[in-house]
């Protein structure tokens, strides 16, 4: 083999057929998006969402006669709510590719390392200080929610500095105590302080039966910003993997980059708990289906990464408002049921590579 | 020949908490010269590399790198001109080889994309020339101590810079690796004159350096061309222990029993 051919070989494997990949993504992403537009208890004819989506757009809605509940169950439920879980899939996605390169463990993320029940926690006192039915209260509670999925990510970091070293046992049994302290802290809250327990129990549990466009947008503008500058340090991400020795060797402050990415990271994925209730598994699923497929740049995998995690969790919400129709199940229940044997089959290699 | 010192480390000390350990160094280096670091256990190789380094501050004295005139208190400029191999350090074993090699391209001056055709020409010429570049899409997990050894080798033979450090780069190779990896560490190929920095505990190498530097409890104990100083004498009070050098067939050899 000439060096040529060589390079040709590798430069379709790390190059281009990661950007095919992408284009793929998107497009099973498209389908899926339209499927979850077209699904939902009032049957509406794909031609009838077509005629509305267009009059939405181009016309002066009032000119026309629309079905009035049709239009707004596309134009208030069905397209907030699937934009609701692509931007949420892509925000806990590219937060966990992030925190597993920064932690240097293949098993972090949001959910793992607390920031999930942390962020409930903060998003459950907020409500419970300022309640649902006040304006702004979303906004009030994504708040909330960022400064408990900070202090999660903080308390597991430095507890699982006890054990000296960054190991992967470490990291994930401090994820694993933060976590169960911040569910008990959130339960006594709500057994204690909060009459409406019931529609905090069930947003707990993760879903986007209530997505509206406020919900979307608060996700979209503090997630999109935060997803852009984890992209834009992909470079760095990469490095991070290394011992922190050969970091700093080549000339990167791993304490201050490592705090930027995971306040970005932190950030978006507790605000996007807060509207969306906790959601486990796709932060370190989709980053790990990307890994085995096409590989560990971060260049790719941050985007592949997104693009799974968005697939993931709209068809996972397809299934939770089709298969009990007309009763929804929380999302949540879900990719839990999917995670969990991707879970154990993920240990399974895990011990196959560390073991 | 009267070469201008290249780093000269003056009257530095190093303590560590909780340990009685001291490190006391006053060396001059100059540019161009190939040091092997010898020394028993703990005697504080290690350290010496990581203060060149920058990785540890030492608490007294000072360190100064006189081409670059640049102090270590600035970890971003010396990445620039340093590449250093740590002793067994933490692996990502889901990276393949050639994600990992190819990480040694990344510079954080120009912060650029390390995956350009470039650095993928280099990534493959230097797996080629450490003989895995059969294995360029294994994962790190599947390799053996000595191909991740080789490995990490390749990334720092790739960073190309000035000043090279390795610590104990042939621990966990066979012994006909550990000649070749020992020839390609002193063989650049690069056109600037390397400064190289190795330590090991494998005192048969100290004739392919022009230079060995031994030391002993945290200090110096002899500095010197290894003709003039590696001899049963000075061997058997480094180490404490009766230590032989034989020369058979013009080649020396270091007999430990």
């Amino acid at each position: 083999m000439s060096t040529n051919t060589n390079i040709k070989e590798i430069i379709y494997i790390k190059s281009t057929k990661n950007f095919i990949s992408i284009m793929f993504l998107v497009l099973v992403l498209v389908f899926i998006f339209a499927l979850s537009v077209l699904l939902g208890p009032s049957k509406i004819s794909p031609f009838e969402i077509i005629r509305i989506i267009t009059f939405d757009i181009f016309t002066n809605k009032s000119e026309f006669i629309l079905s009035t509940a049709a239009y707004a169950i596309i134009i208030n439920l069905r397209i907030p709510r699937s934009l609701l879980a692509i931007i949420t899939g892509i925000v806990l996605s590219s937060s966990g590719s992030t925190y597993q390169a920064i932690f240097k463990n293949p098993l972090a993320d949001p959910y793992l390392l607390g920031v999930g029940t942390g962020a409930g926690l903060g998003a459950v006192i907020g409500l419970t200080i300022y309640p649902s039915n006040l304006p702004f209260a979303n906004f009030g509670a994504a708040l909330f929610a960022f400064g408990g999925g900070l202090l999660a990510v903080f308390l597991t970091y430095n507890l699982s500095n006890y054990s000296k070293n960054l190991n992967h046992l470490s990291l994930i049994l401090a994820g694993v105590a933060i976590t169960s302290i911040m569910g008990a802290f959130t339960t006594l809250i709500l057994i204690t302080q909060n009459p409406e327990i019931k529609p905090i129990l069930s947003w707990l549990l993760g879903g986007f039966s209530l997505a509206s466009w406020e919900h979307f947008n608060i996700v979209f503008l503090s997630g999109i910003p935060c997803v852009a500058l984890l992209y834009s340090q992909h470079n760095k991400i990469n490095i991070l993997n290394l011992d922190s020795k050969q970091v700093h060797s080549l000339g990167i402050n791993e304490k201050k980059t490592i705090t930027i990415l995971i306040i970005a990271s932190t950030l978006s994925s507790s605000i996007a708990v807060s509207q969306t209730g906790i959601i486990g598994f796709v932060g370190l699923v989709a980053p790990h289906i990307s890994r085995m497929a096409w590989g560990t740049n971060p260049k790719y995998l941050i985007p592949q990464a997104s693009l799974v995690g968005a697939i993931i969790l709209l068809s996972s919400d397809i299934l939770a408002k089709t298969i009990l129709s007309p009763t929804e199940i929380p999302v949540g229940l879900i990719t839990a049921f999917l995670g969990f044997p991707f879970f154990v089959q993920l240990l399974r290699k895990e011990g196959d590579i560390h073991g | 020949m009267d070469k201008k010192p290249h780093i000269s480390l003056n009257n530095t000390m190093l303590k560590f908490k909780n340990s009685s350990f001291k490190l006391f160094a006053n060396l001059t280096i100059n540019e161009g010269e190939k040091i092997l670091l010898i020394g028993p256990n703990g005697s504080g190789k290690s350290s010496l590399i990581q203060i060149i380094s920058g990785h540890i501050i030492p608490n007294k004295g000072q360190i100064l790198f006189h081409n670059f005139n640049k102090t270590n208190k600035q970890t971003k400029p010396l990445s620039e001109f340093i590449s250093y191999m740590p002793q067994s350090p933490y692996m990502p074993l889901h990276f393949d080889v050639f994600d990992f090699v190819i990480t040694g391209r990344f510079s954080n001056k120009k912060n650029k994309d390390i995956f350009s055709n470039n650095d993928f020409k280099q990534t493959i010429q230097v797996l080629k020339k450490i003989n895995l570049f059969n294995k360029w899409n294994s994962k790190l997990a599947h390799l053996s101590g000595g191909e991740k050894q080789l490995v990490l080798l390749s990334h720092n033979l790739i960073q190309k810079k000035h000043i090279q450090l390795f610590d104990e780069p042939t621990s966990n190779l066979d012994p006909f690796n550990q000649s070749e990896v020992m020839n390609l560490i002193l063989n650049s190929s690069l056109k600037k004159p390397v400064t190289t920095i190795v330590s090991t505990h494998n005192i048969n190498f100290a004739w392919k350096f022009n230079r060995i530097i031994m030391i002993k409890n945290g200090v110096i104990f002899k500095d010197g061309s290894p003709n003039k100083i590696i001899n049963s004498k000075n061997l058997s009070a480094l180490y404490e222990k009766d230590i032989k050098v034989k020369i058979i067939n013009n080649k020396h050899f270091v007999l430990t029993h």
